[in-house]
């Protein structure tokens, strides 16, 4: 299913749930390492929004950080470079806490 | 378009979508949203956090619960087009099939020809065209498993469409994340495609009998990839004059002995 499809998918049952109110925005979030290039998932998103009951609906989409927690030093890392390496003590024994997902964080309706 | 790549057209069933007068609020029954409602003026905010991929996802623990409940290991391959994808599986086929029961699905999005090929060696192998899309997803790859999957099968190889990008984020139910990356696509790929690597376990960096005739670097490539992610195991290897391909047969051993069904991620 392309990933565009998800999204309206997955807001159109939001919205079908709560009644149905007119949809003015669309608030995602794309993690870093999601592998979701910001520019196409908007282009697809708006592409697919033509051909739905949503077309005047605006899309917003934020990058979600890349964090990690390690798990020697128990610190955790915002890192602004893709370098799995903990910030506080170099190890590269770490977990990703957030950057590698896609999701839609909010919806404007009225 | 496909959302990620450009690949798919979008079908979507119309919807009527009209605004009340008055607030009607009723919550689902999905554990993981999280409706919060805030009121300005006309408008108001639904807060969600949802997970895009959550249906992929839970699709993917399906899969791989049923292959865990029959000792099945699956490992999903990917890799750009022309990495060695088949090849690599048509001399792990021939090595492997007669000692461990192995069954194959071939993802494409035009053609059988893959399928064809890996056909040859005697195993189980059923192809996916998937059309316009460019990657498979987990619901689509667990409705073939009843048809490839017998009771003797141990290792379920799934060769994914050869894409660097929009694969990486659908989880199809594997144990196991094995990226083929040849040694004639340079050492900068690791770094131009982070998501795929930085969800690898395996990263076989193939073609090695042309290295010769390259400027490559496999300390550079390396290193790189272990920047993304630090417990990936690389493993040089040619298809084709067998260079340090038993170090690969060896990990696909191990994998199905040990039963490896915890999920790598």
């Amino acid at each position: 299913m392309s990933l565009a499809m998800a999204v309206l998918d997955q807001v159109g049952e939001v919205l079908s749930r709560e009644g149905s109110p007119m949809l003015l925005e669309i608030h995602l979030s794309v993690g870093v390492l999601s592998g979701i290039d910001k520019d196409a998932l908007q282009f697809g998103i708006s592409l697919a929004l033509e051909n739905s009951p949503y077309k005047t609906a605006d899309v917003f989409i934020t990058e979600e950080p890349l964090i990690i927690s390690c798990r020697k030093c128990q610190n955790q890392s915002q890192l602004s470079e893709l370098n799995l390496c903990c910030l506080h003590c170099d190890s590269t024994d770490v977990s990703t806490l957030s950057g590698r997902d896609l999701r839609i964080q909010f919806l404007k309706v009225s | 378009m496909c959302g990620t790549c450009g690949c798919n057209k979008p079908e979507h069933s119309s919807e009527a979508a009209h605004s009340h007068d008055e607030h009607h609020h009723h919550h689902g029954d999905v554990s993981h949203e999280h409706h919060q409602h805030e009121h300005s003026g006309d408008t108001r905010l639904i807060n969600l956090e949802l997970d895009i991929l959550a249906h992929n996802n839970a699709h993917a623990a399906e899969n791989r619960e049923w292959l865990n409940k029959r000792g099945v290991v699956a490992i999903n391959i990917m890799s750009s087009p022309g990495s060695g994808k088949t090849t690599l599986l048509e001399k792990t086929l021939s090595k492997i099939g007669d000692k461990y029961k192995t069954a194959v699905i071939v993802g494409d999005q035009k053609t059988d020809l893959d399928a064809k090929r890996l056909q040859m060696s005697g195993c189980n192998v059923v192809q996916i065209e998937t059309g316009e899309l460019c990657h498979l997803d987990a619901a689509k790859v667990g409705a073939y498993f009843d048809k490839v999957v017998s009771n003797e099968t141990k290792l379920l190889i799934i060769e994914n469409i050869g894409n660097l990008i929009c694969p990486a984020s659908f989880d199809l139910g594997e144990h196991k994340r094995v990226t083929l990356l040849s040694v004639t696509e340079g050492e900068d790929k690791p770094l131009k495609y982070p998501a795929m690597f930085s969800r690898s376990d395996v990263v076989l960096l193939t073609k090695s009998d042309l290295l010769p005739h390259l400027d490559y670097s496999i300390e550079v490539c390396q290193e790189r990839i272990h920047s993304l992610t630090p417990q990936a195991e690389v493993i040089v290897l040619s298809s084709s004059s067998g260079s340090n391909f038993d170090l690969w047969l060896d990990y696909l051993s191990r994998l199905v002995e040990e039963g490896s069904h915890t999920s790598s991620r």
